[in-house]
């Protein structure tokens, strides 16, 4: 298994698991007050007060699907678990990206940001670092979404195989800012996934070249 | 007592409201900060209850406006975010007693909501 050694590693991890966490707390509330709403219907029953049984299917099936909503938060979070199970190794990246939305979607929900990736044709598949590349894809949608919170917009990804490698566009409002992505860290995330990054100020779009690594 | 609530995940805030409703207390609910502020222009409540984290504008960014325009306004924060900095932050604006986090039992709900409305401008 690949070490977790890195502060920033470590940092993305708490990052997510504090935004998973938040976001079962709102799953367990959900299922206490649909709970708590059969317990008060049943009480009244129980008083001889006429309930509806159509309000106490409301409220089971909102139990449901909460139960649903908690299963797939952790499922992400065990596959990001497990994205580090090995250094490097050929991965679907729409599934990836899939995941990705998956971990940032209550930041985007915060930000009252959309985010959606439009399914390629064909799926795309990159050797490269998998947890290393949920990293990135944090990382730019942490940016993307905080820029199109401010000017206003959505953000639409899509990703196509290209020569060896895949290609990601994240495309949100125009009028955003210089290429986050240029610091020292920044540069050794992009290194270890074996990525570029760049953006098009004009049109807003970031672009992410994802070539294949070799195992270290 | 009329009573506000405020979270931005429906199927909690809309239930919650139906079970103080049937507790007799009238309550109303909205999923954002800026619902919260339009409904405040033409409604008068005597308490909020807010969820800390709301997309856009903070719970607790959320009470100092509501605050400014209805100086008597009680408050409670409901939060699912455990970490210690927000706890010391919601603490230090609402006080210890009425900063719950998530999942709520609601007789401890109704309790607090007894307290605050005794309060007299502490920790408000």
């Amino acid at each position: 298994m690949a070490e977790l050694n890195s502060a920033s590693d470590l940092r993305f991890f708490g990052t997510v698991t504090s935004s998973v966490s938040h976001e079962l707390k709102n799953v367990l509330a959900i299922v206490n007050e649909n709970a708590g709403m059969i317990e008060d219907l049943l009480a009244f029953a129980a008083q001889g007060r006429a309930i509806d049984p159509a309000r106490l299917l409301l409220a089971a099936q909102a139990i449901k699907t909460q139960i649903r909503r908690g299963d797939a938060i952790i499922k992400n979070l065990n596959r990001l678990a497990h994205s580090v199970d090995e250094t490097a190794e050929a991965i679907v990246v729409d599934q990836a990206i899939e995941l990705a939305l998956g971990l940032t979607a209550r930041m985007a929900a915060m930000r009252g940001v959309a985010v959606a990736m439009v399914p390629p044709a064909h799926s795309v598949v990159v050797r490269t670092a998998p947890f290393a590349f949920q990293q990135l894809m944090w990382r730019c949608l942490d940016d993307a979404t905080a820029c199109a919170a401010s000017l206003g917009g959505a953000i639409d990804i899509t990703v196509e195989t290209v020569a060896h490698g895949a290609c990601i566009r994240l495309k949100g409002p125009a009028g955003r800012g210089p290429d986050p992505l240029t610091g020292q860290k920044d540069q050794a995330l992009l290194d270890s996934v074996g990525a570029k990054a760049a953006v098009d100020p004009a049109t807003g779009e970031m672009i992410i070249t994802l070539n294949p690594i070799k195992d270290s | 007592m009329r009573v506000l609530l405020v979270d931005d995940e429906e199927q909690l805030v809309s239930t919650l409201a139906e079970r103080l409703s049937l507790r007799g207390i009238q309550a109303s609910w909205v999923t954002s900060g800026v619902a919260a502020l339009e409904l405040v222009e033409t409604e008068t409540f005597d308490l909020a209850i807010l969820d800390v984290k709301i997309p856009k504008i903070s719970g607790l960014e959320l009470k100092k406006r509501l605050q400014a325009l209805h100086p008597g306004m009680k408050f409670i924060f409901l939060t699912g975010h455990g970490s210690e900095d927000d706890f010391k932050i919601g603490v230090a604006e609402a006080g210890e007693d009425f900063y719950l986090v998530k999942p709520v039992k609601i007789e401890s709900l109704l309790e607090k909501m007894n307290e605050a409305m005794l309060q007299q401008g502490k920790g408000q």
